[in-house]
Parts: structure tokens; C-alpha cells; sequence
């Protein structure tokens, strides 16, 4: 069986149009694949292109935002910076006023101090004036034992005059010796005898300043305490400062109480393995648990406003820190408090 | 002389694809040239048979159904179009899936139309030009639709691979033979020569084949990547 017969001019025709039909269909497809691809890099191209425009303008912004930032944290450095000038200079001032304020307490110690004598000099050169003259007068009446006698009154009071008089030049010299420029040099110091000049200086400022305000000293020191190398100036400005809480806290406690009450306030001095401690008591209002931890930070105060900077437990905790010693605090509020300083020996 | 270069020529569909058979044995090819190899087997076996039944039918007097090669022929060009079909159907492309599939239709269907009504596939006198001339021209797109996907895949290192040189050698195989077996029927009422030199054309155009296969397997080694 053979049906198909076809010519070879017909094959020829349907060979070469074949052929031609293959060729251009996969030039066209070819062609029309290619320009598609040209088109999707294009569009692949602009959209890259797209793209870094966002990015640079991102960037920008970006720099924008850096640098704004930038300008907004110097400026705050600036305010700051300004901010810590101004709280250094009010701390300055404060720590100024603090210690104005130990001055005029300590002033008042010492002039309490040297009014005592001076109230002697005073009566007693009264006294010899008055005496010179009835000498005078038994001169004149020609009584010589009687003038002698006046003589020997006279010689007594004067005595008694140079007696206080050289007090007062004590406590002047004393006063003159506790004002020297701290030289922060170290020196055997007598502790007992610091301890209770500065109880002894607390107490009169207190009193010069309330009359009528009396508290119980009591002092009980160890004899063999030895000398030991603080600066005085320093330790005693401590010590008065720790005095003059005591004081103030048996005094608040005082006008609560009122009669009944009956203030203390006591420094002893002990040795402990070594060092040396100085222990600041009294019986007053004492201090609370809360403020108990405060106490050594700067300008923590339990005073009313105006009547404590709060500086002065924190400048003697740094003193007695600067002396390789220590300061703590016990407290029972309501029954009083325990201050002790604990220096090297 | 000229006889035994002839006869050696004739010979060329046999020994032509021993080359890349016998580099089979040294090197193990990838599961992606498989469909390659089968055909190279199936083809030893029709072209021997083939040649023999051409060349030696008279000497040896065969019986009557073994005096022509004619079907062997029709047979081989199926192998052929089945192995390639599915090789190219195979690879690991991701364009015109569809469309290999239809070709491998369209084939199919011209085959049962052609052979229903018009020819007959063991016909003594001559080979399936139609059938041949066919497979050749599907062939061909299936190669023209592989070089497409290759251009526009951007892919340089398919023009290295063993599949390029497959397919290319496939594509100058059909394009010759496209026309030797399109003119192939008419010719030999014609020109008896001219037909016998038209089929040195087709041998001529198997060995490049062969040889391009071989060339596939030598590439086809870890080294080189397919496409």
C-alpha cells in the first residue's frame, strides 16, 4: 500500500517553506523573547535606579536626622555642663556657709569663754579703784595698819585680776592656736583634751545663743589614750560639729518634753585594737531608720529649712575618711543617739 | 579502491556509532544523557541488521521478508524520534515544556495517520520518506527550541556543555537528512545516482553525529556543567 504520492517539485516547495516556516518562527520567537528581556532589564534598571534615589534621599535624611541629633546632644552637653557649673558654685557656696556657720558657733564658744574672766578683771579692777581710794584716805587719817591692810586687798585683787587676765589670754591664745590656717599637716594631738575643749565650745555657743537651754556634760576619757598624728583643727571641727547635733537634738527633745526631761550629752575617748575612738552620745530625740542612711550624704539634713546646710556630717565624714578613719552612727529614735569616730593609731 | 572506501562508507551507520559506544565503556555517563546511550544501542542493532539484510541479502539469499531494510529504517527513525523526544523532553529546562510534548503528539498522531491511510510501514520498495522526513523536521524544532532556551537564558556555560553537543549534532544530522529523505522516494524513480550519493549525504552527516555524541560523553564528566 503506498497512497501518498507526492511530486518532487510539491516536496522541494514544502521542504524549502518548511525550512523557512522553522527559521523565521524561531527568529520571531527569538526577536519578540529578546526584546521582552530588553524590556525587563529596563525595567529592572529604573527600578535599580529607583531604588539608589530612595537610598541617597534615605541617606540624607538620615544625616539630616544625625546631624540634627548631633547638635540637639551638644546642646544638651552645653546645658549640662552649665547645670554642673552651677550646682559645683552652689555647693561652694554652701560648703562656705557651712563653714560661716562653725565659725560664728565657734565665735560664740570663745567669746562665752573669755566674757567669764573679763567679768572678773572687770569687778575686781572695780574693786582695786575702789580700794585705792579708802588707800588714800587712810593715808591722809595717818592709819598705817589700816592702809596695810588695804595694800594686802589691794595686792589680792590684783592678783586676782592678772589670774583672769592671763585666763583670757589663754583662751586667746587658745583661740589663736585653733584659728591657724589648716595646713592639713599632721600633728600628735592630745585627744582627749580636743575632745572636751570641743564639747566645752559647743556647749557655750549653744548657751550663748538659748540662755536659758542647760544640758548634762559629761565627759569620761581614757587616761592612757596616746598622742596621735590627725590635724587638730580639722578633728576638732568634727568634734564640734558632732557636739552641736547632740546638743541640738537633747534641746528639740527639751521643748517637747519640757521639765522632766533632763538633757545629756557625753564624750568618752577608749582605745580598740589600735585606734583610737572618740564616741559622741546623747539622750536625745534620736535619729530614724530611714534617715539613719542619709545621714553622711551631702546636704541630708533632719533640720528645718534654713537652720542646717546638711553639708556638716558629710565634710566630717570625709575629714575623718581623709584621716584613714571612720564615722558611724547609732540610733534608737526617740532615745537618742551614738557618734563615733574611729581613728588610727 | 574507490569500491572499498564505497563499501567501508556504506558500512558507516554500523561502525560510526561505535565511537561513541566504545567510549561508553570508559566513561559512565549521567542519568541525562541515558536516553542518548539507549539509542546508540538500539541503533547498533537495527543498522547491523539493516546493513546486512542491504549489503549481503543477494549473497547470502535470504528469504523473501528479509530481502529489504526498508521497515528497519521505518523502525529506527521511530527509536530515534522516542529517544531524542524524551532526552529533550528530559532536560532540565524550564520554557516550552508543553510544547515539547505536543511535538512528541503531533508525531505520534502523524505516524497513525500516515501509516493508517497512506503508507505502509513494511512497504519493501522504499523507506518512509514522509516518516523520516518528518521525524527530521520535529527533531530540528526540538533543537531550535533548545538553542532558543539557551540564548535567552544568559547561561554561557551551555554552549560548554555536553547537551549543546547532543543537540547540535542531532540539529546538523536532521537538517542534511531533512532533505535527503524528503527527495529521497522521488529521486529513486529518477535518478538512481544521484540517490545513491543523496545517501552518502545521510552517512556522511550520521558520522558527524556519532562523532559529536562522542564529544558529549567526553564532556560529560563532573567537571563540566550540563544544560
Amino acid at each position: 500500500m503506498y497512497l501518498l504520492e507526492i511530486s518532487l517539485e510539491s516536496r522541494v516547495i514544502i521542504g524549502i517553506s518548511g525550512m523557512v516556516l522553522l527559521f523565521t518562527a524561531f527568529l520571531v520567537v527569538f526577536v519578540v523573547s529578546q526584546r521582552k528581556k530588553l524590556q525587563y532589564h529596563k525595567d529592572l534598571h529604573a527600578m535599580h535606579e529607583e531604588q539608589e534615589r530612595i537610598l541617597t534621599q534615605q541617606n540624607v535624611l538620615l544625616e539630616q536626622r544625625v546631624e540634627e541629633r548631633t547638635a540637639e546632644l551638644v546642646f544638651q552637653k552645653n546645658e549640662l555642663q552649665k547645670s554642673l557649673q552651677e550646682l559645683n558654685s552652689a555647693q561652694s557656696q554652701l560648703i562656705q556657709k557651712e563653714k560661716m556657720a562653725s565659725l560664728g558657733e565657734l565665735t560664740a564658744g570663745i567669746a562665752h569663754e573669755i566674757q567669764n574672766p573679763l567679768n572678773f578683771v572687770n569687778n575686781f579692777s572695780d574693786v582695786t579703784i575702789e580700794l585705792v581710794a579708802e588707800l588714800y584716805e587712810e593715808l591722809k587719817n595717818n592709819d598705817p595698819e589700816e592702809a596695810m591692810a588695804l595694800a594686802d586687798s589691794i595686792r589680792e585683787s590684783l592678783e586676782k585680776i592678772n589670774h583672769h587676765g592671763k585666763r583670757a589670754d589663754n583662751i586667746v591664745k587658745g583661740m589663736l592656736e585653733h584659728s591657724k590656717v589648716d595646713t592639713g599637716k599632721k600633728e600628735p594631738t592630745d585627744i582627749n583634751k580636743l575632745a572636751a575643749e570641743s564639747l566645752k565650745l559647743s556647749y557655750n555657743s549653744i548657751c550663748a545663743r538659748d540662755s536659758t537651754f542647760t544640758a548634762s556634760c559629761q565627759t569620761l576619757f581614757d587616761e592612757s589614750l596616746p598622742h596621735i598624728p590627725v590635724v587638730p583643727q580639722a578633728v576638732k571641727r568634727v568634734l564640734i560639729n558632732l557636739c552641736n547635733n547632740a546638743f541640738y537634738s537633747v534641746k528639740e527633745k527639751k521643748k517637747v518634753r519640757g521639765e522632766s526631761y533632763e538633757p545629756v550629752v557625753s564624750v568618752s575617748t577608749k582605745t580598740d585594737d589600735g585606734h583610737v575612738l572618740i564616741i559622741v552620745s546623747d539622750n536625745g530625740a534620736g535619729i530614724a531608720g530611714k534617715s539613719l542612711q542619709k545621714i553622711f550624704q551631702p546636704f541630708f539634713t533632719t533640720k528645718p529649712t534654713g537652720e542646717g546646710t546638711g553639708l556638716g556630717l558629710s565634710l566630717s565624714y570625709d575629714i575623718i575618711r581623709a584621716h584613714g578613719g571612720e564615722l558611724s552612727a547609732e540610733s534608737v529614735e526617740g532615745e537618742g543617739a551614738v557618734l563615733t569616730v574611729r581613728l588610727p593609731g | 579502491m574507490t569500491k572499498i572506501f564505497q563499501t567501508i562508507f556504506d558500512w558507516s551507520e554500523v561502525w560510526a556509532l561505535l565511537i561513541p559506544l566504545v567510549f561508553l565503556f570508559r566513561h559512565k555517563q549521567p542519568a541525562l544523557l541515558k536516553p542518548v546511550v539507549v539509542y546508540l544501542w538500539l541503533a547498533l542493532a537495527l543498522n547491523i541488521f539493516g546493513d546486512i539484510i542491504g549489503e549481503l541479502k543477494r549473497a547470502l539469499h535470504f528469504p523473501h521478508w528479509l530481502q529489504s531494510n526498508n521497515p528497519l529504517y521505518n523502525l529506527h527513525s521511530l527509536v530515534r524520534f522516542a529517544c531524542f523526544s524524551y532526552f529533550f523532553i528530559s532536560l532540565p529546562q524550564t520554557h516550552y515544556k508543553t510544547f515539547k510534548k505536543i511535538i512528541a503528539g503531533l508525531f505520534a498522531l502523524f505516524f497513525i495517520v500516515d501509516f493508517g491511510f497512506f503508507e505502509n510501514f513494511f512497504y519493501f520498495n522504499h523507506l518512509s520518506g514522509n516518516l523520516l522526513s518528518a521525524e527530521a523536521y520535529l527533531l530540528l524544532i526540538y533543537c531550535m527550541l533548545y538553542y532558543l532556551e539557551v540564548l535567552l537564558s544568559e547561561d554561557d556555560t551551555a554552549f560548554k556543555g555536553p547537551v549543546f553537543w547532543v543537540t547540535t549534532g542531532l540539529s546538523i544530522y536532521v537538517v542534511i537528512n531533512f532533505f535527503v529523505f524528503l527527495f529521497y522516494v522521488p529521486m529513486i524513480t529518477q535518478d538512481m545516482v544521484l540517490t545513491d550519493r543523496m545517501w552518502n549525504a545521510h552517512n556522511t552527516a550520521y558520522i558527524i553525529l556519532c562523532i559529536f555524541i562522542t564529544r558529549a560523553f567526553y564532556l560529560a564528566t563532573p567537571k563540566y556543567v550540563l544544560a
